[in-house]
């Protein structure tokens, strides 16, 4: 999976200067940058939330830009809050994405076993806390066995059994030969990522992460 | 396609875990709004009474003349619902009048009944006060004032007959003649029983006092619907228009989901108000005249033609939510809008009592055609003039809205 030259701006501000990176196989990418540096627009970009001014994103020689089909198919992308609704049961909520046979089979032994979403299935999202929460979004968002998850901070303050669960999904999904390109400011997610960037002034900077946050922050 | 149909069956879910809670709360508002209706039409029949105009009598009544006119008019079923006589001394005239117990008070001079048969004319005393500015004192001064006329007028032509007779030797029926031009006027006057024939026109293009107002309060309702509806949509996910997107869902496809939802709710709960008055109207025994020798039919028949109403003011009230953020915001948007565009179109007053310029700029608004087009259906004429304007408006609300939820899923 490639991504090449891919350009964004707002009105007159540039966001994304010519982005270029490519993910392999069971690799997980981490996108690092202050707040406001581009992040999100990258990932919403990336899941065709918001255009590209230019440049292309290749599936093997398809440019998922043009293949909405294809991408949708392809791509996971957890946003930044939680896309649910809050009157409804898990169950409900999980049924917009999944067919029901899908949601079964899932609940029992897949993806949504594995988050742990079995657990509250019949708890209406109101009365969820933040982890079950986020852990119900990612649910939704990889409905349909994508290859490729796109997550926009998606441990943000969660506690550490929660995260554990997430990152545990994770690395199968890793293992199994899906991508992920992950933006995020925790260090716990840095240890998951095999490869860095820093986004800063709409400008991608490979980065290599030695655990030493300092050093990080300085470069941020 | 079906991931559209999906996320309707999605929001259909949301909206019925909110319509018990809608139900219950248009339950409490009908139920407070029947009982201020009760205690207003109560206090207005109790006090029917207390609405004639009180006339205090005073001075000489002891003239038999005198007492039949007093007694007549206490009698004619034109007025012994409207006036009421009372003899008193000046005295106590006075201090009532000054009290508002009384509308007014006549002082019939010494001797009255003897002036007017010989001519002299001795004039009663008519008086009021400028504190007695209600429609009923206006009137009894028009009153006096025209029978005053009426009286020296006839007068006249009788002293001028009887001039004329005498000038021209007619003295052998003299008397005869006298005696028969009074009697004349007598039953001129005491046998115009109805000396005035009252019409009432309907408040807006022949519509009943009624019908009108079932029309604008339903259109108020509807308006005012928005605001019980706030949760539906103050709860949003700002995420879920992102993953929808992502998933090839766009604006479009979400905005037709949820509104569909929300048309639903707002017919359901429609719905319930009907079936509460096709149960509260024979009891109560008021109905429009318009449905008067009709069924209930014709109630739900209204109920349907209702229905692109409903779907408007929802559009209305979609957008709303979709361009301002927050409970507070949205909430005192929806109501100040409620209550001005209901003022503007009628629901409170009939639009007949508004100026030109408003009653013109009322069919052009959203409301005002809707409160015009309910009119119509309720008097089963064609409405094809509103149908344009408010399915104008329904087509403008719904491709803003997609424009406002576009720009969010792109910008937030």
């Amino acid at each position: 999976m490639k991504i090449v030259n891919l350009k964004k701006s707002y009105q007159n501000k540039i966001v994304l200067k010519d982005i270029t990176l490519s993910i392999e196989a069971g690799e997980c990418v981490g996108i690092l940058g202050s707040n406001g540096s581009g992040k999100s627009t990258l990932l919403s970009t990336l899941a065709g939330v918001q255009k590209a001014d230019g440049g292309t994103f290749l599936w093997e020689d398809t440019d998922l830009f043009h293949n909405e089909a294809l991408r949708t198919s392809l791509i996971g992308y957890v946003p930044q809050g939680n896309p649910l609704l809050e009157e409804l049961t898990a169950w409900d909520n999980l049924r917009l994405w999944y067919d029901k046979a899908a949601l079964n089979r899932e609940l029992d032994e897949g993806v949504l076993a594995m988050l742990g979403i079995t657990e509250f299935i019949k708890v209406p999202v109101r009365k969820m806390s933040g982890g079950m929460k986020k852990r119900l979004s990612i649910g939704c968002a990889v409905s349909g066995s994508p290859k490729v998850l796109l997550m926009d901070e998606a441990t943000a303050a969660l506690d550490l059994v929660c995260k554990e669960r997430i990152y545990n999904y994770l690395r199968e999904f890793k293992a199994k030969g899906g991508r992920i390109l992950l933006a995020t400011h925790d260090v716990q997610e840095l240890a998951l990522c095999d490869k860095w960037y820093i986004l800063k002034e709409g400008v991608l900077q490979p980065y290599q992460y030695d655990g030493n946050v300092s050093r990080l922050v300085g470069r941020l | 396609m079906a991931k559209c149909g999906k996320y309707i069956c999605a929001q259909l879910k949301r909206v019925l875990k909110v319509f018990p809670t809608i139900i219950v709360t248009t339950l409490l508002l009908l139920l407070s709004m029947a009982l201020l209706m009760w205690v207003v039409f109560e206090k207005n029949n109790s006090s029917e009474k207390k609405q004639m105009v009180q006339i205090g009598l005073t001075g000489d009544l002891e003239g038999s003349y005198l007492g039949i006119g007093i007694q007549t008019i206490q009698n004619l079923d034109s007025s012994k619902f409207a006036i009421s006589f009372v003899d008193m001394t000046e005295e106590e005239a006075k201090e009532q009048l000054m009290q508002g117990k009384i509308s007014a008070y006549v002082i019939v001079p010494d001797g009255f009944v003897e002036s007017v048969t010989s001519g002299e004319n001795l004039p009663i005393t008519y008086v009021t006060s400028t504190g007695a500015t209600g429609v009923g004192s206006m009137v009894m001064n028009e009153l006096v004032d025209t029978i005053s006329k009426l009286v020296v007028e006839s007068q006249n032509a009788i002293y001028g007959t009887q001039s004329f007779m005498l000038e021209n030797g007619m003295r052998d029926i003299y008397w005869d003649a006298t005696d028969e031009l009074y009697l004349r006027i007598v039953n001129f006057i005491l046998g115009r029983t109805q000396v005035y024939e009252l019409e009432t026109l309907g408040v807006a293009e022949n519509l009943s006092f009624i019908g009108y107002y079932v029309c604008g309060i339903l259109v108020l309702f509807l308006l005012l619907w928005g605001i019980v509806c706030s949760p539906l949509f103050v709860k949003r996910s700002e995420a879920l228009p992102k993953l929808l997107k992502a998933r090839g869902q766009g604006a479009c496809s979400q905005v037709l989901g949820e509104y569909v939802a929300y048309v639903a709710l707002m017919l359901g709960t429609l719905l319930f108000i009907f079936i509460l008055l096709a149960v509260a109207i024979p009891i109560a025994g008021v109905s429009p005249a318009e449905w008067e020798g009709e069924g209930i039919s014709r109630l739900f028949l209204f109920l349907l033609q209702m229905i692109p109403v409903t779907m408007l003011i929802s559009a209305m009230q979609f957008l709303i939510y979709e361009v301002v953020h927050g409970m507070v915001g949205s909430v005192f948007t929806q109501f100040l809008l409620a209550l001005s565009m209901g003022y503007l179109s009628g629901c409170f007053y009939p639009i007949s009592f508004f100026p030109q310029s408003i009653q013109a700029l009322s069919g052009w608004l959203p409301s005002g055609a809707a409160v015009q087009y309910a009119g119509k259906c309720l008097r089963s004429v064609s409405a094809s003039g509103e149908c344009l304007i408010m399915a104008g408006y329904w087509i403008c609300f719904l491709a803003l809205a997609v424009t406002v939820r576009r720009h969010k899923i792109k910008n937030t």
